[in-house]
């Protein structure tokens, strides 16, 4: 879902990069900044997001860092989109 | 001639009626909580139990500015007594599981339910008497918002049967 301040939602793109490097940037950029373990992540396909209309903007630091952008204003949309996707993606819990 | 005919909007037992007053509406008030504290100990009622813990748990973990670690949205007690009743709300029944509960940036309080990779259904909670919900049913699609205050809204239950029935 984006996030409310600028409707945005923050990814990290993982495509050439080994499992070792992507749970790293989860550990580091994620788990480390809740103070909480991670527990897993979900892989979704880029075409998967471009397909719903929204955009996927480079923003870099942190390194492979980007955001989701193009929501839609309305909340129930919002959600739609977020379902389709959480379907389309692919859960990979921490080894 | 009357006749008696059923309530469709009585769907769940676990709210008692907010509309009374009097020291005979308190007593009644309390009578039913402590029924309704028994059958909630069923294996199917247990579960909300469960559930309703993990809500409380999940508010007190995301109730401060920034707990995603950058800067989200607190969930606020609106949001917490709401979602609350709704889960209170959920007919008692063995074929619709308790939900997964999900925080938001934006504070509201997500509720899942998952039937398979294509079927999800999700209501989003804020506090405001309202509730929006999502849901992909195969190739099928639904959103929109209901207006939410003691009783579950039919369209959220129709949506749950569509998951699991």
């Amino acid at each position: 879902m984006p996030n409310p301040h600028n409707g945005e939602t923050s990814v990290f793109r993982i495509a050439g990069l080994n499992d070792q490097d992507v749970w790293q940037i989860g550990d580091c950029e994620v788990a480390a900044r809740r103070g909480k373990p991670l527990l897993g992540r979900a892989d979704i396909r880029a075409l998967n997001v471009v397909s719903k209309d929204l955009q996927i903007v480079p923003n870099e630091p942190p390194p492979q860092h980007a955001n989701i952008v193009g929501w839609p204003d309305e909340k129930s949309k919002q959600l739609q989109i977020a379902v389709e996707l959480a379907a389309e993606a692919q859960f990979h819990p921490k080894p | 001639m009357s006749t008696p005919t059923t309530c469709t909007d009585c769907i769940s037992i676990m709210n008692f009626p907010t509309i009374g007053f009097g020291a005979d509406f308190e007593r009644l008030s309390r009578f039913y909580d402590q029924i309704v504290r028994e059958v909630k100990k069923s294996a199917t009622l247990g579960r909300q139990e469960e559930t309703l813990h993990s809500l409380y748990e999940l508010f007190e973990e995301c109730s401060d500015e920034g707990w995603d670690g950058y800067n989200a949205l607190p969930i606020s007690e609106e949001a917490y007594l709401e979602t609350r009743k709704l889960i209170q709300s959920l007919p008692i029944t063995s074929f619709i599981p308790m939900p997964e509960l999900t925080p938001e940036p934006n504070g509201d309080i997500a509720l899942e339910w998952r039937n398979g990779s294509r079927n999800i259904f999700v209501a989003s909670v804020r506090g405001r008497n309202e509730i929006t919900y999502a849901g992909l049913f195969g190739l099928n699609k639904t959103h929109g918002t209901e207006y939410f205050n003691d009783t579950l809204p039919a369209a959220l239950l129709e949506n749950l049967k569509r998951l699991y029935l």
